[in-house]
């Protein structure tokens, strides 16, 4: 198996006011499985990064959802909510592992 | 009655006025009144400095110790100076402000200008030697004392007008002026395109973005941009509220630009290492499949080579050139593949073996694509970055050095014809009389008292001649007499005066006069004194003198 993104991950909004409370956010990409010989289900993981107090929802770092991945890309989306000061922050970052805890692809959400 | 006493002819004053002149010229030919007040710089400009070392005084001509416009119309100061001939054509007004005009180069855009002021001309050359050495006519200490400074923006014709302090005469002055012009735009991009692709992969960290990470990097591109233009003598000034100004710890802007470089500059890093994997993946199941299918050297020169590499992040921050996709779509191969598919149909293990290339073909190309995206939406938020910094760079400025002028304000001391009014002690009648009012520093009557009154502004000592004295209580006679005492005869008046208005003055002194023996059987006169107080104008000799020749 190999997964990949073949996208941005790209946050809607790109943008937030800090202090971040239940800041609903959802994060898009594509990915696919170019060794796959068929669609799977693979478990997919959203990360905050560790050093900064952001959490989602229920006070973790990390969320993930299943999806059924194959050698054609598939749109992925999560729809999360993040708490948190994030204060001296300028960009938080968010990454996308597979359930290998491999990083398929991260981007940085600006903090005003 | 005293008032029919002060009713004289106009003859007699006239002719004591007329007395008073030559007693002047006199006066001056035999170097009396000639007070030694200037320094000892020639008057003459072609004349070379007396050494060597002396730089020759640019300025000002001509030097004939007359007054000029600028020294006498209120309103009308300008001096006029000439970079390009490194020279001040005017000459410099003394004790009146005045404005430093001229044109300057296209491009400057602010015009700096300091004046030192010495005392010697061995002082000057030093003081422009080293101001010469300075880009900012400051330096560390320089070898004057500064009298003026002032700043212009220059006008769209290239003009400009500083305005300059009322300057004492007898001195020496060098005027110092700093040029200072925007970074030029096509100096500046790309030395922005690298300072981003220098800072950029700064932002590009495992984790977040600190906001001190952020105010490093915006300092650190400060600093890069302060330097713009190696070479030059001073780096760039960033004014105060411009995006890079240090002196703000944090600008809200910068992040606003920062952020759509770095999502898809992240993007890029993990998609170079899709596609080098999935090239890694093609070149290996290339190899495995040439050992069981014969691949024809157009395939294989059509397939992707080991050094197809993508280009470099940091080539979409420094470059203008879009991302080929073309290089990458590897149409040729794509198709070849195909035609090598229908040629292998009924054998299912080559079948399978050419459909793991086109698999791993389409992984190469797709990665390529979703890199070329992130390519031009880097490159396009580095051209925003850029504008953006063009534009505030606009306001970015250096320094182009100093030019130095120098000029003297060598005077003579004033000498001034004044007429009016004495009142002797202890005599009957009020005498008119004219003379001579020596100052012992020039004086521009133009300069207001107010601001320019000193005791030396002021002061004069006076020489005059007077009308009749008469007195019969006294037996007065004058110190001249005529035959007969025909004609007007005269006294002589020995005093100072003080100036209360630019033109009016009062005095006092000793009227000495002659005075006969109280004794009728004795023939015989004395020279005796007696004080005064007067009331006078001041009259100014050279424009007598012009008036006369």
């Amino acid at each position: 198996m190999a997964l990949a993104a073949t996208s941005d991950l790209v946050p809607d909004p790109t943008s937030a006011a800090r202090p971040l409370k239940s800041k609903s956010f959802t994060f898009t990409v594509d990915v696919m499985d170019d060794e796959a010989t068929r669609p799977k289900k693979v478990t997919l993981e959203l990360r905050l990064a560790s050093s900064n107090d952001l959490v989602f929802t229920g006070g973790s770092k990390s969320v993930s959802q299943d999806e059924t991945i194959g050698k054609v890309p598939v749109t992925v989306t999560f729809a999360i909510k993040i708490s948190g000061a994030a204060a001296n922050l300028g960009f938080f970052r968010v990454t996308l592992f597979d359930d290998a805890d491999n990083a398929l692809m991260a981007c940085l959400v600006r903090l005003e | 009655m005293p008032s029919q006493r002060l009713q004289p002819t106009i003859a007699p004053l006239v002719w004591t006025l007329r007395a008073a002149v030559c007693a002047l010229c006199a006066a001056l030919s035999l170097g009396v009144f000639t007070v030694a007040t200037v320094s000892a710089a020639p008057q003459d400009t072609t004349t070379p400095p007396a050494t060597p070392a002396v730089p020759p005084l640019t300025g000002p001509r001509p030097q004939q110790d007359t007054f000029t416009a600028a020294d006498e119309a209120p309103g009308s100061r300008n001096v006029t100076i000439s970079f390009t001939d490194n020279f001040i054509a005017d000459r410099l007004p003394f004790d009146v402000p005045f404005n430093v005009v001229g044109t300057v180069q296209a491009g400057v855009r602010r015009l700096e200008l300091t004046v030192y002021r010495v005392s010697g001309r061995t002082d000057l050359a030093a003081l422009i030697q080293y101001l010469q050495t300075t880009v900012d006519c400051v330096g560390q200490k320089p070898p004057g004392r500064r009298v003026s400074g002032s700043a212009a923006n220059v006008g769209d014709d290239n003009h400009f007008s500083l305005f300059v302090n009322a300057l004492d005469p007898q001195n020496y002055y060098a005027f110092c002026f700093v040029g200072v012009t925007p970074v030029p735009n096509s100096e500046i991009q790309n030395d922005v395109r690298r300072i981003l692709a220098a800072m950029v992969p700064r932002l590009d960290t495992e984790g977040d973005i600190s906001l001190d990470l952020l105010k490093d990097v915006r300092a650190a591109m400060s600093a890069r941009i302060t330097a713009l233009g190696a070479g030059r003598p001073v780096g760039a000034t960033i004014p105060p509220g411009n995006l890079f100004d240090t002196s703000r710890p944090n600008d809200p802007r910068f992040a606003l630009l920062v952020g759509p470089l770095v999502n898809p500059y992240v993007a890029m890093g993990f998609q170079t290492t899709n596609y080098n994997r999935a090239l890694q993946k093609l070149l290996s199941d290339l190899a495995v499949a040439r050992t069981t299918i014969a691949i024809t050297s157009d395939l294989l020169d059509a397939l992707p080579q080991v050094d197809s590499r993508l280009p470099s992040r940091e080539s979409a921050i420094t470059g203008t050139a879009a991302f080929d996709q073309s290089a990458f779509t590897f149409a040729s191969a794509r198709t070849l593949l195909d035609a090598a598919l229908k040629s292998v149909a009924g054998r299912p293990a080559d079948l399978a073996t050419l459909n793991l290339l086109v698999d791993d073909l389409k992984a190469v190309v797709t990665f390529a694509t979703a890199y070329g995206g992130d390519y031009d939406r880097l490159q396009n938020a580095a051209t925003a970055l850029v504008g953006f910094v063009a534009l505030e760079a606009r306001s970015v400025t250096v320094t182009l050095g100093s030019s130095v002028l120098s000029a003297d304000l060598a005077r003579n001391a004033y000498v001034s014809l004044d007429a009016g009014i004495a009142y002797p002690w202890r005599l009957e009648n009020m005498v008119f009389y004219a003379g001579t009012n020596i100052y012992f520093r020039p004086i521009n009557k133009a300069a207001p008292l107010r601001y320019k009154g000193t005791f030396l502004h002021r002061f004069a000592l006076t020489v005059g001649v007077t009308t009749t004295v008469k007195d019969e209580s006294r037996r007065v006679e004058d110190l001249r007499t005529t035959q007969n005492n025909q004609d007007t005869s005269n006294s002589l008046l020995l005093g100072a005066g003080f100036r209360v208005t630019p033109s009016l003055r009062v005095g006092g002194g000793v009227l000495v006069f002659k005075e006969t023996d109280p004794n009728p059987l004795l023939d015989q006169t004395s020279v005796v004194v007696t004080p005064y107080v007067s009331f006078t104008a001041d009259v100014n000799v050279a424009e007598i003198f012009r008036s006369l020749f």
